[in-house]
């Protein structure tokens, strides 16, 4: 009876250490996770900041429940992104194919040249609003010097402008002078959209 | 009579036990970090804000017990939408620390081996490990590898490309314990 009153005794204040040194360590520890990260994209704030259109309307309130199911949405809108954009660069480079050959006289082609450009701009602009109007991340470092994701965002702002304008001249092709230009920018969107898909890596 | 007065003075053998001797991780000094890979490349990351706390025999010569404790959101790989997108699988709203706490530590010479649980996305496993550990003039080094599998305590690996994270991690630690100033 003496050895199991000493045993348990020895067990419940090895068990107490234990636990005591983790409180110990708990009650040092810095804050929690921010529910939202400090520099939100303007896209993103209109919509999920702390006094964002869905937060003021009461439609999601900015609480943890619904931030965990944010990230989940987030991520859904980030691989969906991630398979439209794949998608899209394809449809650039067979867009590419058919443009040239356009321009190089093949008029009969022009048909299957604005159907494509249709499809390439919605499969775009929807990849492009998938990452724009997610839900923001839980963090975002200002990390010095170039990395993937920021050479991802730079070249976004390049082929965005870029297909643009090869919309915006698009409707002026016929002329010879507008269809260099209306190329240039074509070629210019594609070249940056690659760029973009290619330097993003985990 | 002779029971009483035995179990009286083991009462009293442990209340008088001396405090044991803490050494609390130098923050400064010391790191956790990860290293994963991906089929495209590997990458790792770092949190320079450990708590960590070991307790020494009386002689202040071994480690009888170690805890360690991290906030997941403080692991920085230099890619800020990366550890944004790991956030989301380790669910770090919902589980904001990585823990371990030792339940056995035996040495044999110059080899140190440490049982415990390691507390990760909210479920414990007991793990065991062998660290390096270094007395020095004050205090405390100890380093090591600790391979985890993310499946194993149910965390979706992150895909990129459609392609899956590798599920083996390794953990990679570098203590330093001191007495406070």
């Amino acid at each position: 009876m003496i050895y199991s009153i000493f045993f348990a005794l020895v067990n419940q204040a090895i068990a107490q250490d234990v636990d005591s040194l983790l409180l110990s360590l708990d009650s040092e520890a810095e804050a929690p996770t921010q529910l939202l990260p400090e520099r939100i994209m303007l896209t993103q704030r209109i919509f999920w900041g702390e006094k964002g259109l869905l937060r003021t309307t009461g439609i999601v309130p900015l609480t943890e429940s619904n931030r965990i199911k944010e990230l989940k949405i987030r991520r859904t809108m980030l691989v969906a992104h991630q398979v439209l954009g794949y998608a899209t660069l394809a449809g650039m480079i067979a867009q590419g194919v058919v443009g040239q050959r356009l321009y190089s006289g093949e008029g009969q082609l022009k048909g299957l040249h604005e159907s494509l450009a249709g499809a390439v701009n919605v499969g775009y602009f929807t990849g492009a609003a998938l990452s724009l109007f997610s839900p923001p991340p839980l963090i975002s470092r200002q990390v010095k010097g170039l990395n993937s994701i920021k050479a991802h965002k730079i070249l976004a702002s390049v082929h965005m402008t870029a297909m643009i304008a090869t919309n915006l001249l698009a409707g002026k092709a016929e002329d010879p002078r507008y269809a260099k230009i209306h190329r240039a920018a074509a070629f210019t969107a594609f070249g940056a959209f690659a760029g973009a898909t290619i330097v993003m890596k985990f | 009579m002779k029971t009483l007065l035995l179990l009286a003075s083991l009462l009293a053998g442990l209340w008088i036990n001396p405090a044991p001797i803490t050494l609390k991780a130098n923050k400064e000094k010391s790191t956790i970090g990860y290293t994963a890979n991906h089929s495209l490349h590997e990458w790792s990351g770092e949190t320079p804000s450990v708590n960590a706390v070991i307790v020494l025999n009386e002689g202040g010569n071994t480690i009888q017990k170690v805890a360690v404790s991290a906030n997941v959101a403080d692991f920085d790989s230099q890619n800020s939408s990366r550890d944004s997108h790991a956030l989301e699988v380790l669910e770090a709203l919902k589980y904001p620390k990585v823990q371990f706490s030792s339940t056995a530590i035996s040495q044999q010479g110059e080899s140190t081996k440490v049982t415990g649980n390691l507390i990760f996305h909210g479920i414990t496993k007991t793990i065991t490990f062998e660290p390096k550990v270094e007395k020095v003039k004050n205090g405390f080094v100890v380093e090591g590898v600790i391979p985890v599998s993310l499946e194993a305590f149910n965390v979706e690996r992150p895909s990129f490309m459609l392609i899956k994270t590798d599920d083996l991690i390794q953990i990679k630690f570098h203590l330093e314990f001191y007495p406070e100033k």
